[in-house]
């Protein structure tokens, strides 16, 4: 076996260093999705305890899932050629649980997308419920209005700023990394 | 405090994921519901990147054995002890005139010598002999072995190619063992 | 004699056993989660069959056809079909003639060559069918 063939070990070893619990890069779709968020909820179960902070993480990897699900949609229905690789991750640092997905947008969509991200970012909870509300009420169920409300969605229930990072790969596309934080410090009490 | 590294990091794995032109990979703990993602994964992937049908189904084939393999590899030693790390590494890439299969998990030092003599004795085998040595596997009473060896032997003659191997010493009790099939395009 | 039918799934093949009108089939493909668990009533059921054949030997037919028709199956569903066919082979010995249809998408060699090596375990006769998917 080549040199070059051992990278698997590599990537064993920076996932080790990051406390990744699980990452998975492929083609996503819905039974993908759901596969993936099946295997989550069982271990989910066996690592962490609290049942709330369970709920959440799931929650918000469906969500975050859709999303990737949704872009690459989106862009096969513009016909650009985007490469449907996505990358998502679970982390666990300390009390946190990091969810984190990358994938491939168009450089056209990056400049609302951040936005969307950073005027989400500024509302407080309240808020961040009546923008839902809006959303839902509207009745846009096109793909940027479900993805509008699925962002939302995730930062009602991270309740933690939400992180971005785009790197433009070339003329056409951005690789658009996103980072949703879940802190344990739900209370649970066992009656 | 807000924690800029994992996303910092996810794009670092995108590049080597680029480098290595990878098509789809797995890190983590195995159970029958991921390998189920992988392979609804591979067949959509397939069928967008692989025309030639016969291909496809060589590396949709293979893709199964080696996922349940690595599957069954943890579970067994997870019998004998809890200490096994449990968490594997799976990937398929695609170069210009083949795909590579690798996949990776911890396995106990003392299980080394046999892993590495039944690779080699299958790679040791003409075509002839590799038919023959299947046939005598499935007719075999049923074991644990057993069904590692089927599986490694269904393997190599799908694959076409010598099977790859490497042991990454971690430390006393334990390595990494990394299993490598190609299959060629063409 | 009862049919045994059971619905395809994602991991689990479709099989459609009909003593009525003489169609055997199992297709699609086969990895299940517990591969014992799937195919123990399968050949539970043959062995049932190959006692009600010695005492209903049938009239119409003169041999039984089994089709086999896999989209894929993984090693370990391979033992069982190996069981699966072997009962078969005992029918054709001590009852009645048994053939198996063999079918495969074109393209597929390894399934064309999985029949081929099963054939050559065993005396009962194979016919091979190439199918421009299936």
């Amino acid at each position: 076996m080549s040199k070059k063939d051992d990278f698997v070990y590599d990537i064993l070893q920076v996932m080790e260093q990051n406390n990744v619990l699980l990452a998975f890069t492929g083609e996503f779709d819905m039974r993908v999705i759901n596969a993936l968020v099946n295997s989550v909820r069982g271990k989910l179960s066996s690592v962490e305890s609290n049942p709330s902070v369970q709920k959440k993480v799931y929650n918000v990897m469906v969500e975050c899932l859709e999303n990737i699900f949704r872009h690459s949609a989106e862009a096969k229905q513009d016909e650009v050629a985007l490469r449907s690789f996505a990358i998502f991750t679970l982390q666990k640092q300390g009390n946190d649980y990091f969810l984190v997905t990358g994938n491939y947008i168009k450089n056209g969509s990056v400049v609302q997308l951040k936005n969307m991200i950073d005027k989400i970012n500024i509302l407080d909870k309240e808020q961040k419920k009546e923008m839902y509300r809006q959303i839902l009420s509207n009745g846009e169920f096109s793909e940027k209005g479900g993805a509008g409300l699925g962002m939302i969605d995730i930062a009602i229930k991270s309740d933690s700023r939400l992180q971005y990072e785009f790197n433009e790969i070339d003329q056409q596309r951005t690789f658009y990394v996103f980072q949703v934080r879940i802190h344990n410090n739900y209370t649970y009490s066992k009656n | 405090m807000e924690l800029k590294a994992p996303t910092n990091f996810t794009f670092d794995i995108h590049q080597m994921m680029r480098e290595h032109s990878v098509l789809l990979a797995f890190t983590g703990e195995f159970d029958m519901k991921i390998i189920n993602a992988l392979i609804t994964s591979v067949k959509m992937k397939m069928s967008e990147v692989e025309p030639a049908g016969k291909v496809k189904k060589k590396v949709y084939n293979v893709m199964v054995e080696c996922l349940e393999t690595l599957f069954r590899n943890y579970e067994e030693d997870q019998t004998v002890s809890k200490l096994i790390n449990s968490f594997s590494v799976f990937t398929l890439s695609r170069y210009k005139d083949q795909y590579s299969l690798l996949s990776g998990n911890y396995i106990f030092n003392e299980n080394i010598a046999a892993k590495k003599a039944q690779i080699e004795k299958i790679n040791g085998l003409n075509q002839e002999g590799k038919k023959k040595y299947f046939r005598d596997c499935i007719s075999a009473k049923e074991s644990k072995e057993r069904n590692s060896e089927l599986a490694m032997i269904d393997i190599a003659l799908k694959s076409g190619n010598p099977l790859g191997y490497d042991f990454k010493t971690v430390d006393s009790l334990t390595s990494f063992f990394v299993f490598q099939v190609k299959i060629n395009i063409r | 004699m009862t049919s045994l039918i059971v619905e395809p799934t994602d991991l689990t093949p479709g099989v459609r056993f009909l003593p009525s009108t003489f169609e055997f089939e199992i297709s699609g493909e086969s990895r299940p989660e517990n591969v014992r668990k799937f195919y123990e009533p399968v050949m539970e059921w043959l062995e049932n069959y190959k006692v009600w054949l010695k005492s209903n030997k049938p009239g119409s037919v003169d041999k039984l056809i089994f089709k086999f028709k896999f989209q894929y199956f993984n090693s370990t569903s391979a033992k069982f079909l190996t069981s699966i066919i072997a009962r078969l082979d005992a029918i054709r010995k001590e009852i009645m003639p048994v053939e198996i249809e063999w079918y495969y998408d074109t393209p597929d060699v390894d399934m064309k060559n999985s029949g081929e090596e099963f054939s050559k375990m065993f005396t009962l006769p194979f016919r091979f069918y190439s199918v421009e998917l299936m």
